[in-house]
């Protein structure tokens, strides 16, 4: 094992310093308040959002309807996407099928889908719930895929020997084999579908995240604008910590 | 007697993969035989298609021509009673040592009273009760082959195949291995074929061997190993044995004449 220093001071830091920048910067007068609000200001934001809520929503509705459409849509994704990845992965003739049709659908940013969802199902829970699921879907069933296909042939010859059942070898031996691979598919999905729902909350949404930031923005309350950013940020942050705690507990063999 | 296995006239073509590539005959009317309870070494230069035999007799492949027997009937397919143990482990890594060995017993249904004391024994015999908890990545390569071997046997197969087993391993590793195999082979009565690189490891641990010629691979010569059984290390100095090794090196560096001495 490489054994490095971390620095961590460092990055303590530089946001400390970027700190101290920001609060010279506007209590100095040099930036339109307007534009950059200062930390007093967010602070009385914060704390104004978080007991008074935002156009008549808490602080608390505003972000679990975010993260109910994430985690709705991610869940839906991975429960549809993992057996038609292991259907893809393991039948070349499935593959032949569906394949393209997913090569050619993956690379078109889910925002872009958003006019059409709209139109198909107005602009209530389902059709964002939608966008989210099948954005995380395309990524779970390729990566579900891609591990299925470099399990070592080695490995399925000898579970094959052993006297596994067909659905043994896809169920107890094919897929916990693809499963960290499947995992980089969850991790991608997860970080994509938080994208998403701000996207598609601000195109249309009364709640949410999303919503805060376009409608705060329109109305010139910046520093809610500032804020919902941050919010969302911290949430993404805690996303990708829990996602790489789940991996590292499932899959301490990984790579080994 | 019937043999166990085998081999007649088995030959074993690989088609070309692209236009620029031609088709391998990697065997070429291979006739063999592995008797119970017998130890068999096959060696050979590489590429002379010793793994494709043993993938043979595994089911895994099926020849292009030629008859394999399995205890006198034709052979179907893969099987628990004819097991593999891999060159490099093939070991499930999400699963402890004790995991893997029942992996076999679990997946066929076996009552758990039947292959739970069998699997404890096992798993002493090769020397791993101290990590039968342990995952693979936390071994070293020999308890990853001690584990593939103990998984192997639980099955109680009637043929035991391995792949060049222990070439992977140091010098000092590999010796306590092949002393391991025989205890192994005496208590559980298996009958084994091993490949090897290794002239000296196959004339210390088995009963005949066959040296495959380059490809496309046919047996060159077969040889009754002579030694007497419990063999030792001390073997290793006879002079009968240095004999029959260089003879034998001789034979795999191709000369010519070789085929025809002794």
């Amino acid at each position: 094992m490489v054994i490095y220093r971390t620095y961590r001071w460092l990055s303590w830091l530089t946001g400390g310093l970027l700190f101290v920048l920001w609060t010279i910067v506007t209590n100095l007068g040099w930036v339109d308040p307007v534009l950059l609000p200062s930390p007093q200001t967010m602070f009385h934001t914060t704390v104004d959002f978080f007991s008074n809520g935002y156009a008549g929503n808490s602080a608390l509705n505003h972000v679990m309807a975010s993260v109910f459409r994430t985690f709705t849509g991610l869940a839906g994704g991975i429960v549809f996407g993992i057996p038609i990845g292991l259907l893809i992965g393991y039948y070349p003739a499935a593959n032949a099928v569906l394949g393209p049709m997913f090569s050619f659908i993956r690379p078109v940013p889910p925002i872009a889908f958003i006019p059409l969802v709209i139109l198909y199902f107005g602009i209530g829970e389902f059709p964002k719930i939608l966008l989210i699921g099948t954005a995380a879907f395309w990524y779970v069933v390729l990566n579900t895929s891609n591990g299925v296909r470099s399990v070592p042939i080695d490995l399925i010859r000898a579970a094959l020997n052993l006297g596994v059942k067909p659905h043994q070898l896809v169920f107890r031996v094919i897929f916990p084999a693809a499963l960290p691979q499947v995992m980089t598919g969850v991790k991608t999905a997860t970080a994509l579908s938080w994208a998403i729902v701000v996207a598609a909350e601000l195109v249309a949404a009364q709640m949410g995240l999303g919503y805060m930031i376009m409608d705060a923005a329109t109305f010139f309350r910046v520093p809610y604008v500032y804020l919902g950013i941050i919010i969302i940020g911290i949430i993404g942050l805690a996303l990708e910590f829990l996602t790489n705690a789940i991996e590292t507990r499932l899959l301490h063999w990984r790579g080994r | 007697m019937r043999s166990t296995i085998e081999l007649i006239n088995v030959s074993q073509e690989f088609a070309a993969q692209s236009s620029a590539q031609k088709s391998t005959v990697a065997l070429a009317s291979v006739n063999m035989h592995i008797d119970k309870k017998e130890i068999v070494a096959l060696v050979g230069p590489s590429g002379c298609g010793k793994s494709t035999v043993l993938n043979i007799i595994a089911g895994f492949v099926r020849p292009t021509s030629g008859q394999v027997l399995f205890d006198g009937s034709v052979l179907s397919g893969i099987g628990p009673e004819r097991l593999v143990v891999f060159q490099t482990p093939a070991l499930f890594p999400w699963q402890t040592v004790r995991d893997n060995v029942t992996f076999g017993p679990r997946m066929r249904g076996v009552a758990i009273a039947e292959y739970q004391p069998l699997a404890e024994r096992i798993i002493a015999d090769v020397g791993l009760t101290d990590f039968q908890y342990h995952y693979p990545y936390q071994l070293s390569g020999g308890m990853r082959q001690r584990t593939q071997i103990a998984r192997a046997l639980v099955n109680k197969p009637e043929v035991l195949l391995l792949d060049e087993p222990f070439g992977a391993l140091d010098a000092q590793t590999r010796l306590e291995m092949q002393e391991m195999l025989l205890g192994i082979w005496e208590r559980y009565q298996a009958t084994i074929l091993f490949i090897t690189h290794d002239v000296e490891e196959a004339l210390f641990l088995s009963d005949r061997m066959y040296v495959l010629s380059a490809r496309p691979g046919r047996v060159q010569r077969e040889i009754k190993v002579p030694f007497e059984r419990p063999r030792r290390y001390s073997l290793f100095g006879d002079e009968a044995f240095a004999r029959l090794k260089a003879e034998i090196l001789a034979m795999l560096h191709g000369k010519p004449d070789a085929e025809h001495a002794a």
